[in-house]
């Protein structure tokens, strides 16, 4: 059972790490980016392009990979999503959907449609535990995911940009009133989110082999466990993804197969009728 | 609020533009094979974008390959083939609409070399109305294999079920697997070469001792692997797909899963390197398309064929599939001596018997439009396939 709960702790990571990305970035700018994976998919195929044809070391590969989210993330809020703020949600869904096909049908011709394998970035055995294995993949996320969420909760915490994100994602009125700069937070907060979205496309591209499609279904349970987790919280982001890893392990193990991704999104129903507003999320009021 | 209706307009159209428009892909222009004198127009549509897009993308390339082949040799008696490739991107309804165009617009007189099996399914109403052949669709549905011999659908890749029940049978009876585990796919693709493997396997004298499903969106099998394990099998069956096959032998591996693993035929692809690494080692397939690297004189020819044709594209389960249903069309091309037409050429396909050396041997005949039933066998060895017996 604790293997289990590990196993399903690492694979719930990674959908933590692209909630949050989709959580900071909406808390900020009022937008839910259909586009966060692919901007990870983006990202994650210059580090291979560079660790692969380019014999680059893994971490200036891994930076270069996150620099490409982040110009990839500031073009889009800059240019896309910024000018339509003001107007309703919709147009921001339909913009970041827009730019999801844009996205992938270009990582298609850029890069081919051919499935590869993404290098393992941690070359080292198997971990044992207690008489259970964890993989070095899923031991590097795990690990990654603890020490970027410290970082973030450091960042909040301690400086003076993570107050500003903090007064814009309260009262984005006040905080203007109070001399902070909103279009600064709003691209620090989408450079942010990028930096997430590659880390997580990185840390899951061993696992699930490199292709423009292999971060689709890893944006759907971030968008699920961003929604379990309270759309509006930071740590709601965190818990629902790794809660969300848990739970299909689990039930897969121990009630169903065959209905496994069915019953998970059900159990998530069941959470979401008991409470609308997610785990940890709050209810949001708005004039009519 | 005009600007930003623009840039909406803008990003919506760049979208549509990149991912919706057919690409038409001819291999040389002319006018409809309704001219005797002009090319012959064959057509298909393929998911050149999106989730198949990979496997679209070498199917294309094999078939035009071989038609770009055949037309610098000086065509089929004395006319050049003109393959349109169409982008479906697996959406049904631009399967349809692609194949209506072909058909009526383009006079394509048979739609040679198709991926998908909702797409395949949504065109071959309309096809069978008309009487024009369909080709070498690669699908899991039988209905697009030819089993039906009153439709002009006419198959080069077995069904599911005989996959897996050659798959099975070779567990048993070659790799000495009496207690055999499956890992399928939850859809009917990945139920059919399960339907298959358990047929196969208990045939065999085996017996199946665990099923471990997974949904084409996982990327994270702890509970199939602790499932399997707990069977404790000599040998698991795998009927998935490549990207989901090498996830699963590497997590797998990694948790000490020990057992003999065998595959279908996919897994030969050479992409399986890439994707498996290490894990790949003394993976078992069975193929009945040929494997990338085999020494065989005539299917070195047709490697050889794609590598001048497709130099981007390697020689693998895709690509050489494509190449076939190429193979087949013009073997049936050559022998019609009226006028061609989608009627002349259904009946010239009945009368086909071709070796296309890239996949087993095709015979059909007017109570027989399936392909497939012979399978070959190999296993992967320091990143290689080696073949252990050919079909």
């Amino acid at each position: 059972m604790l293997e289990l709960v590990v196993l399903g702790l690492a694979a719930g990571s990674v959908y933590s790490l692209l909630a949050l990305s989709l959580v900071l970035v909406d808390k900020t700018s009022g937008v839910v980016n259909f586009a966060q994976g692919e901007i990870a998919m983006f990202a994650t195929f210059v580090s291979f392009y560079l660790l692969t044809s380019g014999g680059v070391a893994a971490l200036p590969a891994v930076l270069a990979a996150v620099a490409t989210a982040v110009a990839i993330a500031l073009l889009v809020e800059r240019f896309t999503i910024r000018p339509i703020l003001h107007r309703p949600e919709a147009h921001a869904v339909i913009m970041t959907v827009g730019i999801f096909l844009i996205l992938n049908a270009g990582a298609g011709w850029a890069f081919g449609s051919v499935p590869r394998g993404y290098p393992t970035l941690l070359d080292i055995g198997a971990l044992r535990i207690g008489g259970f294995t964890i993989p070095p993949p899923q031991l590097l996320t795990l690990v990654t995911t603890a020490v970027l969420c410290l970082a973030l909760w450091a960042l909040f915490r301690f400086t003076r940009l993570g107050l500003a994100m903090r007064a814009t994602q309260q009262n984005r009125r006040a905080a203007m009133l109070m001399g902070v700069r909103v279009g600064t937070v709003f691209s620090a907060t989408w450079a942010l989110g990028g930096v997430l979205a590659a880390i997580a496309g990185i840390l899951i591209a061993p696992i699930t082999g490199l292709s423009p499609q292999f971060m689709v279904p890893v944006l759907v349970s971030a968008l699920a466990a961003a929604v379990i987790g309270g759309f509006g919280s930071v740590e709601g982001a965190v818990l629902g993804g790794l809660l969300l890893g848990v739970a299909q392990v689990l039930v897969g193990s121990y009630l169903s197969l065959n209905f496994q991704e069915a019953v998970t999104f059900a159990v998530i129903i069941a959470i979401l009728v008991t409470r609308p507003q997610g785990l940890l999320g709050t209810t949001r009021q708005r004039p009519v | 609020m005009r600007a930003s209706l623009c840039t909406i307009t803008a990003v919506a159209t760049a979208a549509a533009v990149l991912v919706g428009c057919g690409v038409d892909t001819s291999t040389s222009g002319g006018e409809a094979s309704g001219d005797d004198s002009g090319p012959i127009v064959l057509g298909s549509h393929v998911p050149l974008t999106g989730p198949l897009a990979a496997g679209g993308t070498q199917l294309k390339a094999g078939a035009e390959a071989y038609f770009q082949y055949v037309n610098d040799q000086g065509g089929v008696n004395g006319r050049m083939i003109e393959y349109k490739a169409l982008n479906d991107d697996y959406n049904p309804q631009n399967a349809l609409a692609n194949v209506r165009r072909l058909v009526e617009r383009d006079s394509a007189i048979g739609i040679v070399s198709t991926l998908g099996t909702a797409t395949g399914l949504a065109v071959l109403p309309y096809l069978e109305s008309r009487n024009v052949a369909y080709v070498g669709a690669l699908s899991g549905d039988s209905r697009l294999l030819g089993v039906d011999a009153e439709s002009p659908a006419f198959g080069i890749a077995p069904t599911g079920v005989e996959m897996g029940g050659s798959l099975g049978r070779h567990a048993v009876e070659e790799l000495g697997g009496k207690r055999v585990a499956i890992f399928y796919q939850n859809d009917a693709y990945g139920t059919d070469g399960r339907d298959g493997l358990r047929r196969g396997v208990e045939e065999a004298g085996g017996e199946i001792v665990g099923e471990a499903p997974y949904e084409l969106s996982q990327t994270d099998f702890t509970s199939q692997i602790r499932e399997l394990q707990s069977a404790r099998p000599d040998v698991v069956a795998l009927y998935a797909l490549p990207t989901t096959a090498a996830a699963f032998l590497k997590q797998a591996k990694g948790r000490g899963f020990d057992a003999t693993f065998t595959a279908d035929n996919p897994m030969t692809d050479p992409i399986m390197v890439g994707l498996a690494g290490n894990a790949l080692e003394g993976l078992n397939c069975n193929f009945f398309t040929a494997v990338n690297g085999e020494t065989s004189p005539e299917v070195r020819e047709k490697a050889e064929i794609l590598a001048k044709y497709a130099p981007d594209v390697d020689g693998g389960y895709y690509s050489f599939q494509g190449m076939a249903g190429a193979i087949v069309a013009v073997e049936a091309l050559e022998t019609i001596e009226g006028e061609v037409t989608s009627a002349s050429f259904v009946e010239a396909l009945e009368g086909v018997s071709v070796d296309p050396a890239v996949t087993a041997p095709i015979e059909y005949g007017p109570d027989d439009h399936q392909g497939g039933g012979e399978f070959g066998f190999a296993v992967w060895r320091n990143g290689r396939i080696k073949v252990l017996e050919d079909y």
